[in-house]
């Protein structure tokens, strides 16, 4: 058994001086009675002296053990939580809940955060150390990552103090799992002969409570206090994401007509707690702040990056949940042609009114706005006048489908959104390359492994390549080369199928249905590039005819997160497929959504070749192929997203990051391969290359996941603690050591039930020591003349 | 001087206020006295203003008496007539039966006649109807002998109740300064009440006071300055001494030697045995004795609530008790006590009363008095 307040425990044994000290103190005090008949007192003396003796031996035995139970009971008694006779200097983990639930405020949104009860809660613990003693206390913030503030423990228990008052709240979910981890290595590390107890002070909301993240085994015979995990959750909704249908918008060049940057976004709602199943309405608006072309914040009329009053509004929406919803979405229609700004980037902005937790009520996203995209197109160079359309050769096709002409001007204006640049296929180097955002190999036949070595580090510097194969059935070698430069783990038989007779003479038709199209092969997310067309293609695909195409083997399920089947033919070969570079040979594929990798690779089953097919000649070609290229470009661009807690995925040019909103705005840091620490603070920052030019802004979302305030099953998170203590024994609750304001610790260890029980004993005690005492000195007895000779006794009176 | 016999106090009653009549002697102490009140609300059970006799107004005691004596007390003792329950041996004749039979006033008994006597106590109406010869005797009567016995020991020197509640003089506190009532003060008043009466019906009264042994003595006498002598060596008497019963009984009985009654004051706070021992060697000697022992309320009840040492006013050693511990013991021990002493007395066929010093004197000497003089009539003529 150890005690968690030695001092008081001492205390108490000096109390125990207290019965001894009161009966000299009134021994002295008391003035002496001169009594005539004291042959009978002796008398009686004589005759109870024995029984006397005992009932005082047994009075004063039960107000020192009365004592001594009181003292123990304060001092918090453990039985074996610390191993038995454990005792020494104290070493306490606080394991504070920073993260964005540590936000979350009470009814009518005011009073003090969650964080501010933690902070109380923490300081009270610390507070019942003992600097003399050697205890020492550790500070370990939950906010993903977590990392350790003060460890190992320190004994300076006042700046632990100071840290635990200065501790900010974070946007990142709580890393309990890997805070558990930090504490049982340097528990174990250390190995001090005292007491240790780890206190994790978190709501222990779904948010916090990731029960299904193992926990770290801490050292044996540590305590773990915690609260009870809530049984109910708190009524909470978040923006769990905003999602712009295209996230580059090409604008068309001015005098040119063109879409005008017009897109769509749809902002996603989630709820979670209490209320959930009525319905709910909830005002969503969207605004856009402008990144100028050196990754510094706009400074000119609206724009802004502060989130607030200075950017720009793009509208205003209810979104409403229906009874039982806990999802709602609402579409917002983008139009960031009327955006003022030099800047390419734009950062949209979805916002909700304040609730109980304001810390999930924001998400931001990056789009791009472009007057035009530059497409290289790799095919033999065109020199002169455009044949004859049956003489068009497959590049010639795609400059045609990336650049119509068309009598409908708009048709014709859209088309010069997207501005072909020829690429010799024999020539294919960086430099040829650079410039481009994307590009289309419409006769691959004609690169070397050079060339594809190109391709692959244009697509690694997150662009995007559109392969069609070679129109010359016999001249499909080139795939030996793609493979090995691109990794993508396709399986691509280079001898062509022909439409035999089976097919008859319709070819190989396209699927007309989504479901026969066998949409998705692979989960690739992001890689839904016809996710806008999709549903014209069934209309568009039936007029198709082909003739021969290579069979594109579906991806298989390993590769599935970095391969997607775009569109297939009805008998369920892929005719396009959407694959990240390197998704064949594992080299860093992230699916997650908002985390994919840079670079993307689009191989078409079919060139665009009349002997192939008669794609080219038919209006589906236009979307398929501007599709692959618009959206490609958008999924082929390394993430501009990140989630507060999470690492950032920046270009790999990237050799420093600026902050531009948030906490150290304006600051910049140097960054490595690519890959920058993880910030726990939702922002803005801007990816600089080594010569201080911006590769792209990049916000991060607070961690939607970490504000989830649905209640856990108590029992399931309470085994999930326990896990880490191997006993429930060792798990002991904080709840009810708090008094309302939370400002002032009781008992953290009253919930371990010992103290509860001491002082339950010492009640029963002191009950029996007050019928001991009255039965003892005969206080009941009817006292007969009471007060007839309260006056001196006797003139003799030895005072 | 003798008075005429078998006449005296019978009416006394017992119940305090229904005296048979009221005597006060002293008008100034009269505005001082509150008169007890009755249980059932409906007054004093005094007259406020009681009519004074003239007789005993003119028979005022003085000085030291007005101390101890309370207006009411002194009331009561005025039809009082103290008569010895015992054959006494005066010198003179009087109210009292004597032990020399032989032709006096009272007859007791025939006797055969023997040749020699004198015949004129021939009873000739007995020869006349039985033909035998039969002497007259006759009961000689005496004069009474009070020896007034009182403690003196450290014992006595206790007492709870307030000077000036129990004295009759009004002064808040004793000449000594002492705020309080002893059981010492109120054997004095006894012992001056008793020697009232006594000598107020022409008897001899004497004072032996004793602890160790006999301290002081007053001779007996019925002058009137006896009483004063009486009262005065009491009230500057010190109290302060070790109790030993039986050598002071030794003490008196070398200097009493005619059967006498004694009357013995004390709190009995001595052993049982020395107590018999005592009284045997009165009844030996052919003494009537009544004992009074005095006691305290505080000591009847014990009412303490708080532990406190307790001191022995005779020199027992000091006890550190906590009194309600102890308290039902006590009781028993002093109930246990007072009952095998009162159980001597009267197996010597000696009269014992309790006095209390909270009570009031006259009411509990009355009905004493009066129950004795009721029970010597019963002997007589049963």
């Amino acid at each position: 058994m150890s005690l968690l307040h030695p001092a008081i425990f001492g205390l108490g044994l000096a109390a125990l001086a207290l019965p001894i000290a009161v009966h000299f103190l009134f021994r002295r005090r008391r003035r002496p009675e001169a009594w005539a008949a004291m042959r009978f007192v002796l008398e009686a003396y004589k005759r109870q002296r024995k029984r006397l003796r005992f009932e005082q031996v047994l009075l004063f035995s039960a107000r020192c053990l009365l004592i001594l139970l009181a003292a123990l009971a304060l001092a918090r008694p453990m039985l074996g939580a610390d191993g038995a006779g454990a005792s020494g200097p104290v070493t306490l983990y606080l394991l504070v809940d920073n993260s964005i639930a540590g936000d979350l405020r009470g009814e009518g949104l005011q009073g003090e955060s969650a964080l501010d009860r933690h902070r109380a809660r923490a300081l009270a613990l610390i507070s019942g150390l003992d600097e003399g003693r050697g205890d020492r206390a550790a500070l370990v913030p939950l906010g993903a990552p977590a990392s350790g503030v003060v460890l190992p423990p320190s004994p300076d228990l006042g700046a632990v103090a100071g840290l635990v008052r200065d501790l900010g709240l974070t946007d990142a979910s709580a890393d309990v799992a890997g805070a558990f981890a930090l504490v049982a290595q340097d528990a174990e590390a250390s190995s001090g002969a005292g007491p240790v107890r780890v206190a994790l002070l978190s709501d222990l909301y779904e948010g916090s409570a990731d029960t299904r993240s193992p926990l770290a085994s801490l050292p044996s015979g540590a305590t773990l206090l915690s609260p009870e995990a809530p049984s109910s959750g708190v009524a909470n909704v978040s923006v769990r994401s905003i999602e712009p249908l295209r996230s580059v918008l090409v604008s068309g060049r001015p005098g040119a007509g063109g879409s005008g940057g017009v897109t769509q976004a749809v902002v996603t709602l989630e709820r979670a707690g209490a209320g959930a199943n009525a319905p709910e309405s909830v005002r969503v608006r969207l605004s856009a702040e402008v990144v100028d072309e050196l990754g510094r914040q706009e400074t000119g009329g609206v724009t802004g990056l502060d989130g607030g009053d200075r950017a720009a509004s793009l509208g205003e929406q209810v979104a409403r949940f229906a009874p039982g919803e806990r999802s709602a979405t609402v579409a917002f229609a983008v139009d960031l042609s009327a955006l003022p700004g030099r800047g390419r980037e734009v950062v949209l902005v979805a916002q909700i009114d304040r609730d109980r937790l304001p810390g999930d009520n924001v998400a931001r996203r990056v789009v791009e706005r472009r007057e035009a995209l530059r497409v290289g197109v790799v095919a033999q160079p065109r020199f002169g006048e455009r044949p004859a359309i049956d003489r068009f050769t497959p590049g010639d096709w795609v400059r045609l489908a990336l650049s119509p002409e068309s009598r409908d001007a708009s048709l014709s204006a859209r088309g010069r959104e997207i501005e072909p640049v020829d690429v010799p296929a024999g020539a294919v180097d960086t430099a040829r390359l650079s410039g481009l955002d994307a590009a289309v190999v419409a006769e691959p036949e004609g690169v070397d492994a050079t060339g594809w070595a190109a391709l692959r580090s244009f697509a690694d510097a997150g662009r995007a390549v559109v392969v069609f194969p070679s129109a010359d059935p016999a001249a499909q070698r080139w795939l030996g080369a793609f493979e090995q430069a691109f990794g993508t783990g396709l399986t691509i038989d280079p001898e062509p199928r022909s439409a035999g007779g089976d097919e008859g003479g319709r070819g190989f038709p396209l699927a007309t249905r989504e479901g026969e199209a066998g949409v998705g092969g692979g989960e690739g997310a992001g890689l839904d590039l016809f996710a806008l067309i999709r549903a014209e293609l069934p209309a568009l695909a039936g007029s198709v005819t082909t003739a021969r195409r290579l069979e594109i083997e579906r991806p298989r399920a390993e590769a599935g997160l970095g391969a997607r089947v775009l569109w297939s033919f009805a008998s369920g070969a892929p005719l396009a497929v959407a694959v990240r570079p390197g998704a064949g040979v594992g080299e860093g594929v992230e699916g997650s959504p908002g985390r994919a990798g840079p670079g993307l690779v689009v191989v078409f089953a079919s060139p665009l070749d009349l002997g192939w097919t008669d794609l080219p000649a038919r209006p589906l070609v236009v979307p398929l192929v501007q599709e692959s290229v618009r959206q490609g470009i958008s999924a082929a661009r390394p993430s501009r997203l990140g989630v507060a807690g999470a690492s950032l995925s920046l270009p790999r040019s990237a050799s420093s990051v600026r902050t531009l909103t948030g906490p150290g705005a304006g600051a910049t840091e140097p960054v490595r391969e690519g890959e920058h620490r993880p910030r726990r603070s939702a922002g803005v920052v801007a990816a600089l290359d080594a010569g201080g030019g911006s590769l792209g802004a990049v916000v991060i979302n607070p961690d939607a996941d970490g504000a989830r305030t649905d209640a856990r099953p108590p029992g399931e998170v309470r085994g999930w603690l326990a896990s880490a203590v191997g006993d429930e024994e060792r798990l002991v609750s904080l709840d009810g050591a708090m008094d309302a304001s939370g400002r002032s610790e009781r008992d953290p260890l009253a919930g371990s039930g010992l103290a509860a029980w001491l002082l339950l004993i010492a009640v029963v005690l002191a009950l029996v020591e007050m019928v001991a005492a009255r039965g003892a000195s005969h206080a009941s007895v009817a006292r007969a003349g009471r007060g007839a000779g309260r006056r001196g006794f006797g003139r003799g009176e030895a005072a | 001087m003798g008075s005429t016999v078998w006449i005296g106090i019978q009416a006394v009653a017992s119940r305090e206020g229904a005296a048979a009549s009221w005597v006060w002697i002293n008008r100034a102490p009269l505005a001082r006295y509150h008169p007890p009140m009755a249980t059932d609300g409906s007054g004093p059970l005094h007259p406020v203003d009681p009519p004074v006799s003239p007789a005993i107004e003119a028979a005022l005691p003085e000085g030291d008496a007005q101390l101890y004596l309370h207006p009411q007390t002194l009331a009561r003792l005025g039809s009082m007539e103290l008569r010895a329950k015992m054959i006494v041996e005066g010198v003179m004749s009087g109210a009292h039966r004597s032990p020399f039979q032989g032709f006096s006033v009272e007859f007791a008994q025939h006797r055969p006649y023997a040749p020699g006597d004198d015949i004129r106590h021939l009873d000739w109406k007995v020869f006349a109807r039985t033909d035998k010869l039969q002497l007259k005797q006759y009961q000689q009567e005496t004069n009474l002998d009070l020896v007034v016995m009182v403690d003196a020991s450290g014992s006595m020197n206790f007492g709870s109740r307030s000077f000036a509640d129990a004295s009759g003089s009004g002064r808040k506190t004793s000449p000594d300064g002492r705020p309080n009532w002893t059981k010492f003060d109120h054997a004095t008043a006894l012992a001056a009440a008793i020697s009232y009466v006594t000598l107020r019906q022409g008897d001899r009264a004497g004072l032996v006071t004793f602890a160790d042994g006999v301290l002081h003595q007053v001779r007996r006498s019925s002058s009137s300055g006896t009483w004063r002598q009486i009262v005065g060596a009491l009230s500057q008497h010190s109290v302060d001494h070790p109790t030993n019963f039986t050598k002071s009984i030794d003490q008196t009985l070398a200097k009493v030697t005619n059967r006498s009654l004694v009357a013995i004051v004390s709190d009995f706070f001595e052993d049982p045995e020395a107590i018999r021992a005592g009284l045997a060697k009165l009844r030996h000697k052919r003494h009537d004795v009544i004992c009074f022992q005095v006691l305290d309320l505080a000591e009847e009840t014990f009412d303490f609530r708080d532990a406190a040492p307790f001191v022995g006013l005779e020199g027992e050693a000091v006890l550190r008790v906590d009194p309600r511990a102890i308290r039902q013991g006590y009781l028993k021990a002093l109930r246990e006590h007072t009952e095998r002493v009162q159980r001597i007395a009267r197996g010597f066929g000696f009269d014992i009363v309790r006095v209390r010093t909270h009570d009031w004197l006259g009411p509990a000497l009355a009905s004493f008095v009066a129950r004795r003089n009721a029970q010597i009539k019963r002997s007589k003529y049963g």
